[in-house]
């Protein structure tokens, strides 16, 4: 440990080497410069030894400033250039390109609005009355199950079967058939099946022009 | 107007190749003496320069003022030759590095002077050796870089009051060196 402050030398007091060292390049605190100024513009040991340190400061840098003994610079600084150069590039292929990584922003938003629609069904689902929940649950049941026969469009079940063809619509159950037929010179316009198990069809006849709506309700 | 080195132009926006390849050579020098000066050997000074070159280069955006960055440069430099040291428990190996290229030397110096001069780099080389990390450092910064005080203690994440005592204390241990190396030529 550098000891700091005055020491005696004789009758006088110097200032302390480390002080001094510090002194010399400027950096001693604004509280002890003055005295220290004072002193070393005095005493010609101290001052000597302040200007001895200004001198090694200059000498430093000087000297540091300096290659080593056989060093080639020039071949040495192009090695570096190369070096830093493909560091770079190394660099730059391993580090992750921010925005470019996982599932794209619009991917992100169609998955959320999946989510969210998701949750809304089921919400649905879950406040309705249980009569309606059975209802529909037999609907997409029935929704699995639709057939295209070469008669039209039919739902097939276990339960009561509607089949609306082009000469009526036909209720079937157990072996037993129900039919509303239409006249003769009556063409189908619409059948529409709901998957709630009735058929509905309109009928136009060709000489009186007359519409005739029937709907048949399975239960 | 002249330009200090290290101040090359360096926006937040990625340096061209043109750009880096000014601004490593503006302050190459520099920063491997800075580095060799402190691990005392040209191998790590060359691999610790080229590492402090590329941390800089990729941390590009952290440089705000335009004006400090060959003090930002220094400070990569200092750190990564401190870890450096850290890591390597102080080690200082002798430089074995035989180039077959002549001395680079400038052509106005005669031999006497040359000899001279190689005498005395390698007694501040030998000083600087006894020093401690710290305060190796904390003086090639304050008397060679010429960093503030302050702006050293930011650098080595301590007071300016240490930093004060860590100089003292290098300039002191090289005085002494140099007296005892004057007192023993002149015996």
């Amino acid at each position: 440990m550098i000891k700091t402050g005055m020491r005696k030398v004789g009758l006088r007091k110097h200032v302390a080497e480390a002080d001094l060292a510090v002194y010399a390049a400027g950096d001693l605190s604004w509280w002890t410069r003055p005295l220290t100024h004072l002193h070393v513009s005095r005493c010609a040991v101290c001052k000597g030894r302040a200007e001895a340190y200004r001198a090694d400061q200059q000498r430093i840098r000087e000297l540091a400033d300096e290659l080593p003994t056989g060093l080639n610079w020039d071949r040495l600084a192009a090695e570096m250039h190369a070096n830093i150069h493909v560091g770079l590039e190394a660099g730059e292929c391993v580090t992750p390109r921010t925005g470019k990584r996982g599932i794209p922003a619009g991917w992100r938003v169609a998955a959320a609005m999946a989510g969210f629609t998701a949750l809304l069904i089921s919400a649905w689902w879950l406040n309705m009355p249980a009569a309606q929940t059975a209802s529909l649950g037999r609907a997409m049941k029935a929704i699995a199950h639709w057939q295209i026969s070469s008669r039209g469009l039919r739902f097939e079940d276990s339960g009561p079967l509607v089949e609306a063809t082009a000469a009526g619509i036909e209720l079937r159950e157990n072996g037993s058939a129900l039919a509303v037929t239409h006249g003769v010179n009556s063409r189908p316009v619409a059948v529409s099946l709901s998957v709630q198990g009735s058929a509905r069809a309109r009928y136009i006849d060709s000489d009186t022009g007359q519409v005739t709506i029937t709907s048949v309700y399975a239960q | 107007m002249s330009e200090t080195p290290g101040s090359a132009r360096f926006d937040a926006v990625p340096l061209s190749v043109d750009d880096r390849t000014r601004f490593v050579t503006e302050n190459m020098r520099r920063v491997f003496l800075l580095i060799y000066r402190m691990v005392g050997n040209v191998a790590d000074a060359q691999d610790l320069t080229q590492e402090a070159f590329i941390k800089a280069l990729q941390r590009q955006d952290q440089l705000k003022d335009l004006g400090k960055a060959a003090h930002w440069l220094s400070r990569i430099a200092s750190n990564t030759a401190i870890d450096f040291l850290r890591r390597s428990g102080r080690i200082s190996y002798s430089d074995l590095d035989e180039l077959p290229e002549p001395v680079t030397a400038s052509v106005l110096d005669s031999p006497e002077q040359l000899v001279l001069r190689t005498e005395q780099r390698e007694q501040l080389e030998a000083a600087l050796d006894s020093l401690t990390v710290r305060e190796r450092t904390a003086l090639l910064l304050r008397d060679v870089e010429g960093l503030p005080a302050e702006e050293v203690a930011v650098q080595l994440s301590c007071s300016k009051a240490t930093v004060r005592s860590h100089i003292a204390n290098a300039r002191v241990k090289l005085r002494k060196h140099f007296d005892r190396t004057q007192r023993r030529g002149l015996a």
